[in-house]
């Protein structure tokens, strides 16, 4: 499996699971456009993996006294 | 006075050609014609308007200087606050919030310069959108062609200026709704440096990449309001401690020193004959030779869209929870999946966005400015779902501004310039300078506006 590509019964679980953990329910009717635009920021997720990174390339912020 | 720039306003009214309540009242019949056809508007402040261009004749009346934006009207995207109303960002949940109890700080700041509020602006809802569409307040309408969009999520900034409501508009911009519309509807439009121009007083979408700025029809115009809008301001968080860089009047040469290139790869291949053939005149206007590609532009652009999707479904929350149904669908859904996401992804786009500004800002050490499409295409239909970009097919609303997010995605500043080809709506191109370079941009604006490069009037 690639990472951040599951299969639709996968991602019908992963929505519920989620869901339930963070306390948001998602309306039955609403639930097909919630997992097409889940569907789009995984795999814009999976497009970030090819990325070569390092340790360094953290994202610390900076704060000012 | 319908296409007259704000500089020639300002400059008309300071030497008493012009007063500024003529102006105002020229502008508000203006609006009260042309509005309900392009529906920018979400609220028009007439009274308001009428009281400070009375204040700026006074000014006038008695010698004194009103301001280099004297009785210039503007108008603005309906995020920023305005005191005594409320803040509605483009929602019908906002309409819940109790008014605003003082003006956005770039409304302060240019009310200062002696410019003058006409209203608030119609806009994507939470300006999670690249359309200028809105459930609630119906499309604001593009002024070339009132069938197509006006792009957004400053959609309403977009058709007020180019449909010659207002020479001047304030819009914001995540990951192009500056650009996006500016390229749709034909006009100029400068996103900053993050953290150049205060936030402050303005409703949040995405904390680290929202940006705000000015649209207008003139480069000069843009570089006025710009200067107008710098300065130190405690109430934006992100706000950078730099002091102001005024660009002043700009110049119509171009430096010869300035090296610049145009970006192929990614830029090139998912776009229209319109996207290409308008990078290819800016470029041959200002004898860029160069061709170069950013590496690991898809991947920032990825990340771009996590990190928006991420942080504004966790503003959202509360309401998601409780509210959900009191969204527009596609920013309903888009939000739910955000709040879904796993913490990696976001942390993984986190680490991306800082190593793309290293790799961008080794680019920048060979060259001064970069060029690209702001948009792959000229203004979609109005209720248009779907397009095809490089043989695929995907949803206009997340991706319109493909070609804008990798930059604000680094925080760059830009400055979309307008054109028109030949039997075609108009379409942009971005400048894209260097961190805190926006005189090097908005100078490079003002060479291609000289070569012909110019905001066109609508023929509708």
């Amino acid at each position: 499996m690639t990472d951040y590509q599951i299969s639709p019964e996968e991602l019908d679980r992963y929505l519920h699971q989620t869901s339930a953990v963070v306390g948001l329910p998602i309306a039955e009717e609403h639930a097909a456009g919630v997992k097409r635009y889940l569907q789009i920021s995984l795999r814009m997720a999976a497009a970030m993996e090819t990325m070569p990174l390092q340790m360094e390339d953290d994202f610390a912020p900076i704060f000012h006294a | 006075m319908d296409w007259t720039s704000a500089a020639e306003i300002a400059e008309k009214v300071c030497t008493g050609s012009w007063t500024a309540t003529a102006v105002i009242d020229d502008a508000l019949a203006r609006i009260s014609a042309q509005n309900p056809r392009l529906n920018a508007f979400t609220l028009v402040t007439a009274e308001r308007a009428r009281q400070e261009a009375a204040h700026v004749d006074q000014l006038v009346a008695a010698g004194k200087n009103p301001g280099p934006l004297a009785g210039v009207p503007f108008a603005v995207k309906n995020l920023f606050d305005i005191q005594g109303e409320v803040t509605l960002a483009g929602s019908k949940i906002n309409r819940d919030l109790p008014p605003a109890t003082a003006d956005a700080t770039l409304i302060q700041r240019l009310a200062a310069a002696g410019a003058i509020l006409v209203g608030a602006l119609n806009m994507g809802e939470y300006a999670y959108d690249f359309t200028g569409e809105n459930l609630h307040y119906g499309p604001s309408r593009n002024p070339h062609d009132l069938q197509r969009m006006s792009g957004g999520s400053s959609g309403g900034s977009g058709s007020a200026v180019g449909g010659s409501l207002v020479p001047l508009a304030l819009g914001s911009d995540t990951n192009g709704s500056i650009r996006v519309p500016s390229s749709l509807c034909g006009i100029f439009g400068l996103k900053p440096t993050y953290g150049r121009l205060s936030r402050g007083g303005s409703f949040p979408f995405c904390p680290s990449l929202d940006h705000v700025g000015p649209m207008a029809r003139t480069v000069q115009d843009l570089a006025l309001a710009y200067d107008a809008l710098q300065g130190p301001d405690d109430r934006d968080a992100a706000l950078a401690e730099r002091a102001t860089e005024p660009v002043g009047v700009l110049s119509n040469d171009l430096d010869p020193h300035l090296r610049i290139a145009v970006l192929g790869g990614y830029f090139a291949q998912q776009g229209t004959d319109a996207s290409r053939e308008a990078l290819r005149r800016v470029a041959d206007a200002l004898a860029a030779q160069a061709t170069i590609e950013i590496p690991e532009v898809i991947a920032a652009r990825a990340a771009a869209y996590v990190i928006t999707n991420a942080e504004s479904s966790n503003l959202h929350l509360p309401n998601l929870r409780t509210r959900a149904a009191d969204y527009d669908p596609d920013v309903r859904d888009r939000m739910l999946a955000g709040a879904l996401l796993p913490a990696t992804a976001y942390l993984q786009a986190q680490r991306v966005r800082a190593r793309f500004q290293k790799i961008v800002a080794e680019i920048f050490s060979q060259y001064d400015i970069l060029l690209a499409p702001a948009t792959p295409m000229t203004a979609p239909a109005i209720g248009q779902k779907t397009m095809e970009l490089g043989g695929e097919e995907m949803l206009v609303r997340p991706h319109l501004g493909l070609y804008t997010q990798p930059f604000s995605f680094i925080g760059l500043p830009v400055v979309s310039v307008p054109l028109q080809l030949p039997d075609s709506l108009p379409i942009g191109v971005q400048i894209i300078a260097a961190p805190w370079q926006e005189a090097k941009a908005l100078q490079i604006a003002r060479v291609l506006e000289a070569r012909g490069f110019r905001s066109a009037i609508p023929q509708t």
